[in-house]
């Protein structure tokens, strides 16, 4: 992804001149930050980083990002365990 | 078959093809556009419509790329092409449905179940059109084109397809003779499915055709080894496709596969008339007494790609045997459904 204009990215997100269509691309958003999150997590299991450090980063506690994606990431992924 | 074993035969269909979509995209959560994409592979009228109306699987699946390219640009995020993924949604779990899905999923539900005649007024996409064979998948569809969010309408304008096109293909769509089943019929061990694949006829041919392949579609298929030029032994994988180890009971750890009916696509110009049909017959040779399935498969050339018919028969067990596993044969059917809707998965997803 390339990254856009600051300017430009805090002006259009900023626009509310069309409140319908604005919804519909923070639809579009959700999901691209949702499946960004999915490759970084399992990015981060695959070098080995612990579930505590991977909720650090995004702001959540372990349990929450625990709850999340235990279940959804590859499980050929060897997933460190706090209690080996 | 009951209309609600229909109905649910369908929904799962839906379900694994719209979550199988958005594990390519590395979501867990299936929204409608992939319910949408889902639908192009639709084996019955809805997507025989969608595919008579010139939408592609790959024409979709551009669609849902450009669609959300177009919304994150309007708030001034620029994407580079999407990666390719494969599917995962076999390797993984934790899918589920986002609200607005499922809720055109519950009222196609409760439209499906309406009598035929019974018209509801409440949208005027919905009054638009309605036939008398309105398959849950039709109905799906049906609600998904009045769909309020929008998103809908822009995929269709990306497409260059209007709503109403789609609706008349649906109308004028017949469903094929044959609807798929959860069950079979009572005097039978036998269960049928239809799944659309969207490869043309010769490559589905290919990959079926070929003994060394079937570890690319059928689920019990590991590794396959020749006995001689029509016999072959099928071994399990030692692990599942989300790699927690198989555990295999004795005898049932190799399975001896014939290739029973081999009649191959007819060179082109074809005829609908002439399917390519293929047959594979399996027996457990290491138990005493094992039951003989055969599953056949009938390819015939489609819009945009290939529809298969499938039927899978177990041999009757004889004498006492017989009446001691009959009140089994229930749940004996559903497992041989379950089964069947995973290999015509597994095709599809091969071309996917």
């Amino acid at each position: 992804m390339q990254p856009a204009q600051p300017a430009r990215l805090a002006a259009d997100a900023a626009n509310t001149t069309d409140p319908r269509a604005g919804l519909r691309a923070i639809v579009s958003l959700r999901a691209l930050a949702d499946a960004l999150e999915l490759d970084q997590v399992e990015a981060a299991l695959r070098q080995g980083v612990g579930w505590l450090e991977i909720a650090d980063a995004l702001g959540v506690t372990r349990q929450a990002v625990h709850k999340k994606y235990a279940k959804r990431v590859d499980p050929s992924i060897p997933v460190p365990r706090r209690n080996p | 078959m009951t209309s609600f074993a229909a109905t649910a035969a369908t929904m799962q269909a839906l379900s694994m093809s719209a979550m199988e979509e958005a594990s390519r995209l590395s979501l867990r959560t299936a929204d409608l556009e992939h319910l949408f994409v889902a639908l192009v592979l639709d084996g019955h009228s809805a997507g025989q419509a969608l595919r008579a109306a010139g939408i592609t699987l790959e024409g979709a699946r551009n669609a849902v790329d450009a669609t959300h390219a177009a919304q994150l640009e309007s708030l001034g995020i620029v994407t580079g092409a999407p990666k390719t993924r494969r599917i995962v949604f076999h390797e993984t779990s934790g899918y589920e449905w986002t609200p607005r899905a499922q809720k055109v999923l519950a009222e196609a539900g409760k439209r499906a179940s309406r009598r035929p005649g019974k018209v509801s007024n409440r949208t005027r996409t919905q009054n638009r059109t309605r036939t008398q064979n309105d398959d849950y998948a039709a109905a799906v569809l049906r609600r998904l084109l009045a769909e309020r969010s929008g998103l809908i309408d822009d995929l269709l304008d990306h497409l260059g397809t209007p709503a109403e096109a789609i609706l008349r293909q649906l109308d004028e769509t017949q469903a094929p003779g044959a609807t798929p089943r959860a069950g079979a019929g009572p005097r039978d061990l036998s269960s049928q499915a239809d799944v659309f694949v969207p490869a043309p006829v010769d490559d589905v041919w290919a990959l079926l055709a070929d003994p060394s392949r079937m570890p690319e579609w059928e689920p019990f298929a590991g590794t396959i080894e020749p006995i001689d030029d029509s016999h072959w032994y099928a071994f399990p994988a030692s692990h599942r496709p989300d790699g927690k180890p198989q555990r295999i009971r004795e005898g049932y750890r190799r399975r001896r596969i014939e290739l029973a009916i081999a009649n191959a696509p007819a060179p082109v110009p074809r005829t609908p008339a002439t399917p390519a049909t293929i047959a594979w017959r399996t027996t457990y040779p290491d138990l005493p007494r094992s039951s003989t399935n055969l599953l056949t498969i009938t390819l015939t050339p489609a819009t945009g790609g290939t529809q298969l018919h499938l039927d899978t028969q177990w041999t009757r067990r004889a004498g006492v045997r017989r009446i001691v596993t009959w009140p089994l044969h229930p749940a004996r059917r559903l497992l041989m459904w379950i089964s069947l809707f995973q290999v015509g998965g597994g095709i599809s997803r091969a071309f996917r």
